[in-house]
């Protein structure tokens, strides 16, 4: 579904995405993971056509992304980590919005908004305007203008962040429901390793724009040589060079 | 230092450490930049100051009453800075005082809330009022400069303007405080930009009503009463503004003043407003803050503004431009700095109109007023284009991510943008210049040359405003009407009246040759051809050189 091939992106000196080569299959919930600034937020910010490489290649469904953007972004659902919408549209006139955007028949439209509305709990706030939502519904209303076309790939920076409880849990079941029966593939970057650990079939650890660990979650053990490392966090730790993050933490006076 | 001080200063250090990173990092960090900014305000400033001493000098030139013109001149400046200021100030105090980013920060830290307010009124103060004074002291240097004044007027004036701004910052923080009392800080600042904008179209209208033209010519009036009475101030001894002109007078003349009481009681109306400010704003300070927080606003109780239009344009589902148009509308319609400029618009249409009444009164020749005309439309295309046209990629702002991840070409979003303004722009255009072409009563063959004229200049400007704004867009300004106010609205704005008046240059042979067709003069082919010639190429690349520009940045933008 998403392959990239030799990927590169450099802003001035630095260097945020370096020689990525990377095959996500269809139908995979795929963990994109790496502490801050590792480049995973300009990686799928090149994936759904937002910025584009310095070198290399992104194709989605075999589309490239850079000479055929208008094609790939039809495949493309993308939910950034910051909602940033329209604050005087109301949900459900921003939806009519999106759907406009993407194109298809109005009563279409109507329909597949009114549904996701009520999916995503705003159905009672539909005509409220945006600017009186808190972060988490933002949040929800982006997710629901993200599925309005019935992507083929949902691309989700951070999809955890203000959410609560039972909207994590909806989303949670949604990508399953994604990737499993749908056929359609997830690529979401998270910081909540436990996110990552229940949900993806297979997992990225990017380091300094490169990545330095794939593989299921038991590939990677093995390829970190230490099958007894039980949890991802540990892992994590290893691979990004923070093993000991928490000598300051103990030393510091609170 | 007092502990107050200390907290005065710990308060409002990140703000001047921002503004002096304004230079270093922000829009003025090139030196080019910056020296163009500064060399334009200076531009403004001495075009102020020489215009000021040219009224002076020709006002006391009046025969019997030009000794007592100035003064009252005077008073009439101190009045309108000062009205100036309270507006200013008032609409400054809901932002600064309940609707800033920071204030969620700064109330939950352990800061005494007299020291919060206070700082908070430091920056309103300083924020809605160095404007005025930069564009408003020139003035007063002119008056200097006319009466050849001693170094005593120049620093009585720096003691005196000070304190001149703190009374009207301190009336508009109180105004403000006493309002959230009653609605939320961001409808009473609705309210009080309605309020307003109306009562400044209304002395628009006014003053035009007036004729201040006939300050030019002294035997248009009938009598030395009515001359004085075009003059006339409000005055009282009870106004600051009259104690400022009796102390500066005076010392303007190089006598010295009667008393000290006309300065002191300036300085003592400042500084009790800043003491009642503090001791009204203070208590009311939190809970206005409370009230501010809560913007749970139902739409469902807000008046329709773009509902219906939406809604139909929903309905009829016409592709790119009919989703981006329904969108535009709706939240122009929601942002009443946004719709309430179309009040403006409607003053500023009708005095257009107005003008080529009284002008046709005034005997022109109808060619003469024609001519006039093309190059006042054409300005003010560029005008409005500035303030309406140019912000509409800008406008996206950082929701921009929604429009570049969607199935959308970059060319067909910005030929949308394009077609959604150019239409209203268009037919004011229009609209303006047949009423203005029935009003000064040229030929029919005449009208259709301008609307020819307009519609071609209407598309040159709005490509000009879509395209140069997708150069320079600016998605974090959130206040619409700043949009323009970079360096890629001072671009547009050159670029645009350049090529409106190239183009009307370019136009005056061929309206010669249609003028004189009746006579039967002399054409020459090779001019009519040139003129026409250029005409046609800065048609095609008016419109098409800055779209394709603005096409390029925007694709290369990595945001």
């Amino acid at each position: 579904m998403i392959r990239l091939e030799g990927l590169s992106k450099r802003f001035g000196e630095l260097w945020a995405v370096r020689d990525v080569d990377l095959h996500v299959r269809p139908g995979e919930v795929f963990g994109f993971l790496g502490p801050n600034g590792a480049g995973k937020t300009t990686t799928m910010k090149i994936m759904v056509g937002l910025i584009s490489p310095t070198s290399g290649r992104v194709t989605v469904g075999g589309v490239d992304v850079l000479a055929e953007p208008i094609r790939a972004k039809q495949a493309i659902g993308y939910i950034p980590d910051r909602p940033y919408l329209y604050e005087k549209l109301s949900a459900e006139e921003f939806l009519f919005f999106v759907a406009g955007l993407y194109g298809g028949r109005r009563a279409e439209r109507a329909a597949r908004a009114d549904e996701l509305l009520e999916l995503f709990g705003l159905r009672d706030w539909r005509a409220e305007l945006i600017e009186s939502f808190s972060h988490g519904m933002k949040q929800r209303l982006t997710m629901a203008a993200a599925l309005l076309h019935r992507p083929q790939l949902l691309v989700v920076d951070e999809p955890m962040v203000g959410l609560d409880p039972r909207g994590a849990k909806l989303v949670k079941t949604l990508f399953r429901r994604m990737g499993a029966q749908a056929g359609g593939t997830v690529f979401l970057s998270t910081h909540t390793l436990e996110v990552a650990e229940e949900l993806c079939d297979r997992v990225a650890i990017l380091n300094e724009g490169r990545i330095v660990a794939l593989g299921s979650m038991d590939e990677i053990r093995a390829q970190v040589g230490d099958q007894g490392a039980g949890r991802l966090q540990e892992l994590f730790m290893r691979l990004t060079g923070g093993d000991e993050p928490d000598r300051g933490a103990d030393e510091i006076e609170l | 230092m007092s502990q107050s001080l200390r907290e005065l200063a710990l308060l409002l250090g990140p703000k001047f450490r921002g503004l002096f990173r304004l230079f270093g990092r922000g829009e003025l960090r090139h030196p080019l930049r910056l020296l163009f900014f500064a060399a334009l305000a200076g531009l403004f400033i001495w075009a102020i100051y020489a215009g000021s001493a040219w009224f002076l000098h020709y006002v006391m030139q009046v025969e019997l009453v030009g000794a007592l013109i100035p003064r009252k001149l005077m008073s009439l400046v101190l009045l309108i800075l000062i009205s100036i200021l309270l507006v200013s100030t008032t609409i400054s105090s809901f932002s600064v005082f309940f609707l800033s980013d920071d204030l969620g920060l700064l109330m939950s830290a352990p800061v005494p809330i007299g020291s919060l307010y206070y700082a908070r009124f430091v920056e309103m103060v300083g924020y809605s009022s160095w404007m005025v004074l930069l564009f408003g002291l020139p003035v007063f240097l002119a008056f200097g400069k006319v009466y050849a004044a001693g170094p005593g007027y120049y620093l009585a004036l720096a003691g005196l303007f000070p304190a001149l701004i703190l009374i009207p910052g301190a009336l508009g923080s109180i105004i403000a405080a006493l309002l959230t009392r009653l609605f939320s800080a961001r409808r009473s600042r609705d309210l009080i930009v309605i309020l307003v904008v109306l009562g400044f179209v209304l002395l628009y209208l006014l003053i035009r009503a007036m004729k201040p033209e006939r300050l030019l010519d002294g035997d248009s009036f009938g009598t030395m009463m009515e001359f004085l009475d075009m003059f006339r101030a409000p005055e009282s001894s009870f106004l600051p503004t009259q104690w400022m002109t009796d102390f500066l007078f005076p010392l303007l003349e190089g006598r010295h003043p009667h008393s000290w009481l006309p300065a002191l009681g300036v300085w003592g109306t400042a500084a009790a407003g800043v003491a009642i400010s503090g001791w009204v704003g203070t208590p009311l300070y939190r809970a206005a803050y409370d009230r501010a927080q809560q913007g749970r606003i139902r739409a469902a109780d807000r008046p329709g503004r773009g509902r219906l239009l939406g809604r139909w344009l929903d309905r009829c589902g016409v592709g790119l431009t009919g989703t981006l148009l329904a969108k535009e509308l709706r939240l122009f319609m929601r942002d009443t700095n946004q719709w309430l400029q179309l009040v403006l618009l409607g003053a500023l249409a009708a005095v257009y109109v107005l003008n080529f009444a009284y002008l046709r009164l005034a005997e022109f020749s109808w060619f003469v007023l024609y001519t006039v005309n093309h190059v006042m439309l054409g300005l003010v295309l560029a005008g409005v284009a500035v303030r309406f046209v140019f912000p509409a990629v800008s406008l996206e702002g950082r929701a921009w991510w929604i429009v570049r991840s969607a199935p959308v070409s970059l060319s067909a979003f910005l030929h949308a943008k394009l077609l959604i303004h150019l239409v209203p722009l268009a037919l004011m255009g229009l609209g303006l210049s047949m009423l203005s072409c029935w009003i000064i009563g040229v030929p029919l063959a005449f009208g259709a040359f301008s609307a020819a004229l307009v519609l071609s200049l209407s598309l040159s400007v709005s490509a000009m405003g879509v395209g140069i704004g997708a150069l320079f867009p600016r998605f974090t300004v959130e206040n619409p009407a700043k949009i323009p106010t970079g360096i890629g609205g001072v671009s547009f704005m050159i670029a645009s009246m350049s090529y409106v008046l190239v183009f009307l240059l370019a136009s005056v042979y061929p309206t010669m040759v249609l003028y004189r067709l009746p006579q039967r003069s002399v054409v020459h082919p090779g001019w009519l051809a040139s003129s026409v010639g250029v005409m046609v190429v800065l048609a095609v690349l008016g419109p098409w050189v800055p779209m394709a520009l603005g096409l390029r940045k925007l694709g290369r933008r990595e945001d």
